[in-house]
């Protein structure tokens, strides 16, 4: 039986390169994520282990939240004595960060925060102690001399001795450029643009004076790390903790591997869906041939063969399909952690020049998971050949022309409900994991039920393709004929479709949401930021300070944000505002106490936060800072604007009194544009944006966005494609004979390619279909289950939606020009003797 | 094996002309046709000239790899010849390309398959139509009306083919021949599937469609029977007509295959 599968699988290369394809793009895709993720995780491994390598102890603040790198509050600098005078401690240094961004010789801010962050640090003088390397130049000699990293200088085209602004929190400040440094062996860390001052002006322009951020030091040879952090430990305060060297590096690759995990996550998923919908093909396949070759399987069972030698025949050549194609998927996948690696650098994320990292696990998890479902999905396939009987050897094989049952009809129906039903219920609790697998059940509950549909949609579409003649004709009822393999190919190509759908229903309804919000809840005229997305850079308080002296400008408030848990639920972004002027800026509603009573303690909470903790004015809520934990009381509650302000906020005062870096994230303004741009001039990081352009730069976020995903769907939509062809492709062997006879009639090579492609372009429009209708669906549920983020306006872009239809019908017509080439070039009189 | 060393009476082998002013449905010239090469090679024609009547019914008969397929794909445009003329009323099909010859066979030849002779997802209607709408043409009502009666299938209009029996799809496939007036239609085998009573019922249509209608047919058969329905029996041996009856009869064909064979 084995060397007859062998046979069987030489005899029909070609449509085993199409179904290898499907299953290797998947493969390919994970094992080069895989690969890929390694490579970046390995290299960011070594270069943080490498420039701690010389801190044997490590002197900082805890804090209880959880912030990039362990950042906590900062320390008293005198502590730094303490430490050198601890018997065994060698060299000591003090580590200082904060927000310092470096302006180019064109006056623009060098990168761009929201890819990467920017910030300061001290220049260490002990080489043991320092992570940067000088590449060229030399360290920063005095306080008005400064060190960049070298993907900055490299970007902005700066040298050593060049002049550069620098922006910090306070004002913009001119330094000489005394070198370039590189991190370790990196250009510069995970894309940021670092700025290196001496100790001395580190402490001025990122901390405050006598304080740094942490205390780093060597100890005497001899002394092990643990034993100096014991008896450092022992000679400091409590509220400061002491680690090892190695513990410090192992947080550092703990955070990094972190952020890593959800980036590799994402790409995986897309891989996910991309072996799924070569599921699809791979089981529409061996459907098709398994049909085919039912005489000849008969004939096997009629001179001896069991139905499990017949069925395991049909599983082994699937597994060798499986193999080869996930082999060969393994070696795609070393060229797409390439790609990956040139796309990530055209965000400014380095990889490194050193060998790939390619673990075995990885390439046995994409090798596993590739033959797996190759294998599973021609599993139905070949229970259905074992069930052929001897006698079908001396039948007439006529292709399955069956379409729904009423058990199919049942099953569909019950499999999708059950996912509408857990994929809601998993967006009413936030479990993601029960939303992906309700959807994994509804798309296979629609493919369930795909040949129910699969033959009046046809039909449908067939009407206007009447105008197209016979061979349109010909094309509808071809893609009625059999509704199985027409609901198979459609649903590889629905899922694709129904997830472009579904992001291109969710972003349309994300752009009017904002849009809904800024209409109704902005108050003001015009918002200045810096770009970033975080607390790690904004803009200096001296700008609100200068456009507030301005008389044109009527309202200025200022946003700040941080990091933090309010009433145990962790926050990225926990707002504050200058309660005085917040409620000419933004509508907040009713509000019920009084916003300039917030000070130092007061909280405002939005009355459906209130309601669900049973909140009244007066009530305490605990909030926990980076600095520690305070206790707020409910001053106000609000009834709206919380897609602005959140479900509460405090104000600026009581940042400040916690802390927290005098940095605003943003500044809301009312007042005349001219008199705005003459303060702003003078900040290279501020951006300005009046109304119409905070709405074009978040649309323009939103469809960047929207492309990464299109991009990444296109994988899964291409495999789709393939299937079409493969599937056209079986079917017109099939119809030798009967496309020599229309042929014979007159029927033309233009008009036979025509049918072809139109039988295509039914399949596509009908998988298309099905997806957007799904992927509408899926749009509508998340804007639900978002409706309390401010995303609760559904949007159907009825355009969008029709171009996806439009491109997916000439996708399907593309992807049949090799079937339908091959049909219009029949020999004419081979094909009416046929068989 | 050579005519001339037949028995009496046979008469000379009268190829071409005919007493008629009409001019030929179709004519071949010299027609050669080679399959193979070096000592592969097969002569399938081998300098066949031959001239098929307007309004005539003419058999082609002769043993298997007589030729006798070669010669009327040859002749219908199926087929490309080695060497020499086929003639489809006066346009020399050897000079068209695929489009203009697919133009040909479908607004001026009509086709008869021993088998397999509809498209499946269409119906009878549909598939006496295919031609015609092929061409972006309708059907003249009346013609279409009298080429159903003629045949006999009104009531299966709207059936799909596996719906129909044998006989009753090869009258569709007559229909369709019939349906676009072409000026020749070649059947192959036409009733090698049918049982006997079927297939005289699909020769007679066709004999009344030449009697009646004016048609041309030309009909490759084995079948003495069958050959009986024609004005005219051509005998092929070895790629060469070796023969050329004139108003057959079963008996008169069974003479000849018997002379041949011998």
């Amino acid at each position: 039986m084995f060397s007859l599968t062998l046979k069987e699988l030489a005899a029909r290369k070609l449509r085993l390169l199409t179904t290898a394809f499907a299953i290797l793009l998947g493969v390919a895709f994970m094992s080069g994520t895989l690969i890929f993720t390694d490579t970046i995780g390995a290299s960011f491994d070594s270069a943080l282990a490498e420039v701690d390598a010389g801190v044997d102890a490590y002197v900082r603040t805890p804090t209880d939240i959880d912030t990039a790198f362990g950042q906590g509050p900062r320390l008293d600098a005198s502590i730094a004595d303490t430490v050198a005078a601890v018997p065994g401690v060698d060299q000591v240094a003090l580590r200082l960060n904060g927000y310092a961004r470096l302006v180019g010789p064109d006056g623009v801010p060098v990168g761009d925060v929201a890819q990467g962050p920017a910030f300061g640090m001290n220049w260490v003088t002990v080489d043991d102690l320092n992570p940067w390397v000088i590449s060229s130049g030399r360290a920063p000699a005095n306080d008005d001399e400064i060190v960049i990293d070298k993907s900055s200088a490299d970007t902005a085209g700066y040298q050593p001795g060049d002049v550069a602004t620098v922006l910090t929190k306070g004002a913009p400040r001119d330094f000489t450029i005394s070198g370039v440094a590189r991190f370790g062996e990196l250009d510069s860390p995970a894309g940021a643009m670092v700025v290196l001052f001496t100790d001395a002006t580190a402490t001025e322009m990122l901390a405050a004076p006598g304080e740094a951020n942490a205390i780093a030091m060597t100890a005497d040879d001899g002394v092990s790390q643990s034993a100096i952090a014991a008896a450092v430990a022992g000679a400091l305060d409590s509220d400061v903790e002491v680690i090892t060297g190695t513990a410090l590096i192992a947080e550092n690759q703990a955070t990094f591997a972190a952020g890593l995990a959800s980036f590799k996550t994402i790409l995986l998923v897309f891989a996910l869906v991309a072996m799924f919908v070569g599921a699809f093909i791979i089981n529409n396949t061996f459907s098709i041939t398994v049909a085919q070759r039912t005489r000849e399987m008969a004939l096997l069972r009629a001179i001896g063969a069991s139905g499990r030698q017949v069925k395991c025949s049909v599983l082994i050549e699937a597994l060798i399909v499986g193999i080869l194609a996930s082999a060969a998927g393994l070696a795609a996948g070393i060229g797409v952690a390439t790609g990956l690696a040139k796309l990530m650098s055209q965000f400014g994320i380095e990889s490194p020049d050193g060998p790939m990292a390619i673990s075995i696990s990885a390439l046995a998890m994409s090798f596993a998971v590739g033959v797996a479902v190759t294998t599973l999905s021609a599993w139905l396939p070949a229970r259905r050949a074992a069930k052929i009987a001897p006698i079908d050897a001396m039948r007439s094989v006529s292709v399955d022309d069956s379409a729904g049952s009423t058990r199919r009809t049942t099953l569909g129906a019950i499999v999708m409900a059950g996912g509408i039903g857990a994929m809601l219920t998993g967006l009413a609790v936030d479990a993601i994991d029960l939303v992906g697998a309700g959807a994994l059940a509804a798309f296979s509950g629609v493919a369930i039920l795909g040949p129910v549909l699969a033959r009046p949609v046809a039909h449908l579409l067939g009407v206007p393709l009447r105008l197209r003649g016979v061979s349109g004709v010909i094309a509808t009822r071809n893609a009625m004929r059999s509704p199985k393999r027409t609901a198979r190919t459609a649903a590889s190509l629905m899922i694709g479709v129904a997830l472009v759908g579904f992001i291109t229903v969710f972003a349309a309804s994300t752009k009017t949401s904002i849009a809904g919000s800024l209409d109704e809840e902005f108050l003001g005229t015009h918002i200045i930021s810096d770009g970033g997305s975080d607390n790690t850079t904004g803009l200096s308080p001296q700008l609100a300070e200068r456009l507030r002296s301005q008389p044109d400008i009527g309202v200025v408030s200022q946003a700040r944000t941080a990091p933090a848990v309010v009433n145990g639920a962790p926050t990225d972004m926990f707002f504050a505002f200058d309660a005085t002027t917040i409620g000419s800026i933004f509508q907040l509603g009713h509000i019920d106490g009084d916003l300039h009573s917030l000070g130092n303690d007061g909280i405002a909470v939005s009355a459906a936060e209130a309601a669900a903790n049973a909140w009244t004015l007066g009530s305490s809520v605990p909030v926990t800072f980076i600095g520690g934990d305070t206790t707020f009381t409910v001053e106000a509650i609000y009834t709206s604007g919380t897609d602005w302000v959140g479900a509460s906020f405090v104000d600026i005062d009581a940042f400040t009194a916690n802390g927290m870096d005098e940095l605003d994230f943003a500044i809301y303004v009312s007042g005349d544009a001219a008199a705005i741009t003459t303060v702003t001039a003078a900040d290279p990081s501020a951006v300005v944006q009046d109304r119409a352009a905070f709405m074009k730069n978040k649309n323009a976020d939103i469809d960047t966005m929207l492309g990464l995903f299109y991009v990444m769907l296109a994988l899964a939509v291409f495999i789709a494609l393939l299937g079409i062809a493969n599937t056209l492709a079986l079917s017109i062997g099939e119809r030798t004979r009967e496309l020599g006879l229309m042929r014979a009639v007159g029927m033309t090579r233009a008009q036979t390619r025509s049918m072809v492609r139109w039988e295509a372009t039914i399949i596509a429009v009908f998988g298309s279909s099905l997806g957007l209708a799904i992927g509408t669906f899926f749009g509508w549920a998340i804007v639900q289950a978002l409706a309390d983020q401010g995303i609760d306006t559904l949007t159907v872009p009825i355009t969008s939606l029709a171009v996806v239809t439009l491109v997916a019908a000439a996708a399907g017509s593309t992807a049949a020009i090799l079937p339908a080439r091959r049909a219009a070039r029949l020999d004419v009189l081979a094909a009416l003797v046929s068989r | 094996m050579t005519v001339t060393s037949t028995a009496a009476p046979s008469r000379p082998i009268q190829v071409s002309p005919l007493p008629s002013s009409a001019p030929a449905a179709a004519t071949v010239r010299d027609a050669v046709k080679v399959y193979g090469r070096g000592d592969n090679e097969v002569r399938a024609l081998d300098g066949v000239s031959v001239e098929f009547a307007t309004g005539k019914f003419t058999a082609i008969m002769g043993p298997s790899g007589s030729g006798k397929s070669t010669l009327m794909h040859s002749v219908a445009g199926l087929d490309h010849l080695t060497s020499g003329t086929v003639l489809i009323g006066d346009t020399d099909i050897s000079t068209l390309n695929d489009r203009k010859l697919t133009q040909l066979r479908r607004d001026r030849i009509g086709f008869i398959f021993q088998s397999f002779n509809l498209v499946p997802t269409l119906t009878a209607a549909e598939n006496i139509a295919l031609p015609a709408k092929l061409a972006g043409r309708t059907i003249d009502p009346e013609w279409f009306a009298h080429v159903i009666d003629t045949v006999g299938l009104d009531k299966r209009l709207q059936h799909r083919p596996s719906e129909l029996s044998g006989g009753q799809q090869q009258r569709v496939a007559v229909a369709r021949a019939l349906a676009s007036r072409p000026e020749i239609i070649f059947a192959d085998e036409p009733t090698g599937n049918l049982d006997s009573l079927t297939g005289a019922e699909i020769l007679s249509f066709m004999r009344s469609a030449v009697r009646e209608l004016g048609q041309t047919i030309v009909m490759v058969t084995h079948d003495p029977v069958a050959a009986s329905y024609a004005d005219r029996a051509l005998f092929l041996v070895d790629g060469r007509i070796v023969d050329d009856l004139h108003q057959p009869t079963t008996d008169s064909v069974l003479d000849r295959i018997r002379h041949l064979g011998a």
